[in-house]
């Protein structure tokens, strides 16, 4: 478990100081690599994190279910298509959802939809340079 | 083994979601006030920034390049250098009160603004979320610094506004996120209305300035100043307004209001700490 919580804390400070979203990319690898409690663990561990550094504190629930979910739901989804390929539409819901929450507050579908977007392909960006940072599960 | 699993991720979404309501409610109490959690954190993240200064600038210049800002790039080195030879004369123990005046007037403000207390402060970071527009700064509670007041560029123009504060450092909320909210008055239709920021306007880098009342129409292109209210600074230019639109529940012009500072590349910024009364 400590070498996820440390991975999560890097990418947290990568994330606060170059605004580079390697956070939500990291919590997703580590759901989709050790299942969805240890997911939601680091998820909630980042969204603290998260809010200590300066983010919405939306983030909080918002990482723990990313986490939780991309371990639960397709943890054991075939190894043949790849954490990465995997990770690409969890990303994808999740900057969803947040286009989403912020439609439900007021704002206009249109730029709500174009800000997901950026935020999407940011966080895919991220996932070559992310992936190498995401420990691997040790064989019991 | 399913089952127990399932129970605790909802536990811990469960627990996250109380915890951001905590968070928020905690935000909504202190008011502008950073948290010692929030105090510490930015401590901690600073070594961090400044290590990771020189990717961000790389990866800033990069952006750069492709907008093709070549000569804005020129410019702004120009004013780096001033500025760096102005704080030198300061360290050396030359800044008086005639020094004060010749660096309002090189850095091209209005001599007549000396009724302002400006704090120098450079920007640590830029926003570290899509959905909002911040910057950190490099000064805060110990230099007098108070949520609330205004920040502006070295030509005067109204960059945002102080949210948060801790001990050395604050967060400025600006013009163009959806969080920012200011009187204003448009300087040739005498226009007063609420300059406020939202995510349509912040994709185009525009906040919105909506009349009080259909009396006073503004115009295409006329400046809009800040309004000032008790101790605030009067008449901080904002921008210009860039385009007109009908909104049918109001019967008022709601404009499109282009921020003057160029939000996008500030470096120092300057918070108006107090204001003077003036003589006479």
């Amino acid at each position: 478990m400590i070498r996820p919580l440390l991975a999560v804390t890097f990418a947290a400070l990568v994330s606060r100081c170059l605004w580079f979203p390697a956070l939500p990319t990291l919590l997703c690898l580590l759901g989709l690599r050790f299942g969805g409690e240890t997911g939601a663990k680091c998820g909630l561990f980042g969204g603290i994190l998260g809010v200590i550094l300066g983010f919405s504190p939306w983030y909080l629930p918002l990482f723990t279910l990313l986490g939780g979910i991309s371990g639960t739901v397709f943890h054991n989804v075939s190894p043949f298509w790849g954490n990465c390929l995997r990770a690409i539409p969890i990303l994808a819901v999740t900057c969803l959802l947040l286009a989403l929450g912020h439609w439900l507050t007021g704002e206009d579908l249109a730029p709500c939809l174009t800000l997901a977007g950026r935020d999407f392909l940011r966080t895919v960006l991220t996932l070559p340079v992310v992936y190498p940072l995401c420990p691997k599960r040790r064989s019991p | 083994m399913k089952k127990p699993s399932q129970h605790k991720f909802i536990r811990l979404t469960a627990a996250a979601l109380s915890l951001s309501l905590l968070a928020a409610a905690l935000a909504l109490v202190l008011n502008g006030t950073a948290s010692p959690l929030r105090d510490g954190g930015e401590t901690a993240s600073r070594p961090f920034l400044r290590l990771f200064s020189p990717l961000s600038a790389s990866l800033e210049g990069v952006k750069d390049w492709t907008r093709g800002m070549e000569t804005l790039r020129e410019e702004t080195a120009a004013l780096e250098e001033e500025n760096t030879r102005l704080e030198t004369a300061a360290r050396q123990g030359e800044l008086a009160q005639g020094e004060n005046e010749n660096l309002r007037s090189l850095l091209g403000w209005a001599q007549d603004r000396q009724d302002l207390d400006l704090l120098p402060a450079q920007v640590l970071s830029r926003e570290k979320d899509t959905w909002d527009r911040t910057l950190t700064l490099d000064q805060g509670k110990k230099a007098g610094v108070r949520a609330g007041q205004y920040v502006v560029e070295a030509h005067g123009a109204l960059v945002g506004l102080v949210s948060t504060v801790g001990r050395s450092w604050c967060e400025v909320t600006l013009l163009t996120s959806p969080d920012f909210q200011l009187a204003g008055l448009g300087t040739v239709s005498g226009t007063l209305g609420t300059l406020e920021g939202d995510l349509a306007h912040m994709v185009q880098g525009e906040l919105l300035f909506t009349p009080f009342s259909p009396e006073f129409p503004m115009s295409l292109g006329e400046g809009v100043v800040s309004l000032a209210h008790g101790e605030e600074p009067r008449e901080i230019l904002v921008g210009t307004v860039t385009s007109l639109a009908e909104d049918p529940g109001r019967l008022t012009a709601a404009g499109s209001v282009t921020p003057t500072a160029d939000l996008d590349r500030l470096s120092q910024v300057y918070v108006i700490t107090g204001v003077r009364e003036e003589e006479g």
